[in-house]
């Protein structure tokens, strides 16, 4: 994981903000179908070839102070797990946390990310990830993400899948992560 | 490059690559406070090189597999995981996919990539297959997938010089081996090394010098 502290951009504090009741009633609406794997299925036919390069679009979703971006998952070549990547920028003068995250598409949801508390030994969740005030936090390969354990079905390139995150302060915060081919370059750039 | 590098290191010294528990390596902001390391290869250097080692499991059809006699002289990597793995155990087969479609034919031809499972108990040869081919599809020589008891897949680790894995299996070296055709590795590659990495190194792996 990488932490970079930066000024709040001011900019930023004027885009969307989602009322925390908007978010519970997508959620609601989300939850009933599909599970939280949202989105069409791309047809067999026009699955993308395994090195297709992932663009993330910007796609921030600000509840507060906190934006989430960039957030996505890589097709899982396990039948049971996969992984979700995501950026977290803290535009606020007070430090906020990432207390945990639901998602339909898993049985189980393991924050693996908080540098210097995850102890080596198997499935240890790194509990709370903390978002300074004015920084921003990237789970990215092998610097953190979030373990979806149990899949609730296959994960395949064009899905996407809904993570529901709770801060501690900001509320809850749904985003979407588009699924990306199992040979696609990671995203780079997904910061918000 | 250089905290990349660091970072690499302590998730091996700390066991610490484990898909599951390995986020603890980069500590903290990422500061990268020196060019990367002017090294001969993209991927981190062995110095001394290792040699390749010698150890015999069972390959994903049931079959003996001796390592060292089977990939004697040909460009091999070797790589320590499992298949629960969410994180650095499916990146890393996909970087080396990605990197082997990236460079000429000819090298593409040469290497051989080697995937031992540190949760046998779990990771049945039908099981390790099945997740190999999601990785090697349309590469002209397939991953090999072996397996074995705890004992020796811990003694495969230990003589490949890495950390034995412990949690069955589930914290484990996230160290790529490169071996060339001399049969020694001069370079590994860790989490947060690069497909690019990869491909930069490997025609000179290949080529020996």
């Amino acid at each position: 994981m990488t932490v970079h502290t930066s000024p709040p951009a001011r900019a930023r504090r004027e885009t969307q903000r989602v009322h925390p009741g908007f978010v519970a009633a997508a959620v609601a609406v989300l939850l009933g179908v599909g599970g939280l794997v949202v989105g069409a299925r791309q047809a067999a036919g026009t699955a993308p070839p395994a090195r297709v390069e992932a663009s993330v679009p910007a796609d921030g979703v600000t509840v507060g102070d906190i934006t989430v971006s960039g957030a996505w998952v890589r097709q899982p070549a396990s039948p049971t797990v996969a992984a979700a990547y995501l950026s977290i920028r803290n535009a606020g003068s007070q430090a906020d946390s990432l207390q945990s995250v639901y998602s339909g598409a898993a049985r189980e949801t393991v924050l693996h990310g908080q540098p210097g508390v995850v102890q080596p030994g198997a499935h240890v969740a790194s509990g709370p990830l903390a978002v300074p005030a004015g920084a921003v936090v990237t789970l990215s390969p092998a610097r953190g993400h979030v373990m979806l354990e149990g899949l609730t079905g296959p994960l395949r390139p064009g899905d996407r899948v809904s993570l529901l995150l709770q801060f501690a302060r900001a509320g809850q915060v749904l985003v979407e992560a588009p699924v990306i081919a199992i040979g696609a370059a990671a995203p780079t750039g997904a910061g918000p | 490059m250089t905290g990349r590098l660091l970072c690499g290191l302590a998730a091996v010294a700390a066991l610490a690559a484990g898909c599951s528990a390995g986020m603890a390596a980069p500590a903290g902001p990422a500061i990268v406070t020196s060019p990367a390391a002017q090294g001969a290869y993209q991927g981190l250097p062995l110095d001394p090189p290792q040699p390749r080692p010698t150890f015999t499991l069972t390959d994903t059809s049931g079959q003996r597999y001796d390592f060292a006699a089977r990939t004697r002289g040909k460009p091999t990597f070797l790589f320590f995981g499992f298949t629960h793995c969410p994180d650095i155990c499916p990146t890393t087969m996909a970087d080396v996919a990605a990197a082997l479609r990236g460079v000429p034919d000819q090298v593409r031809r040469s290497v051989q990539v080697v995937f031992v499972t540190t949760d046998p108990a779990r990771d049945t040869g039908k099981v390790i297959a099945a997740w190999l081919r999601n990785f090697d599809d349309g590469l002209p020589n397939g991953f090999v997938g072996l397996t074995g008891t705890v004992a020796q897949v811990e003694g495969a680790q230990a003589a490949a010089r890495v950390p034995v894995a412990t949690d069955g299996g589930q914290t484990h070296s996230a160290q790529l081996l490169l071996y060339g055709p001399d049969d020694y590795a001069r370079v590994s590659y860790l989490a947060g090394s690069s497909p690019d990495d990869i491909r930069r190194d490997l025609p000179r792996v290949v080529k020996g010098s």
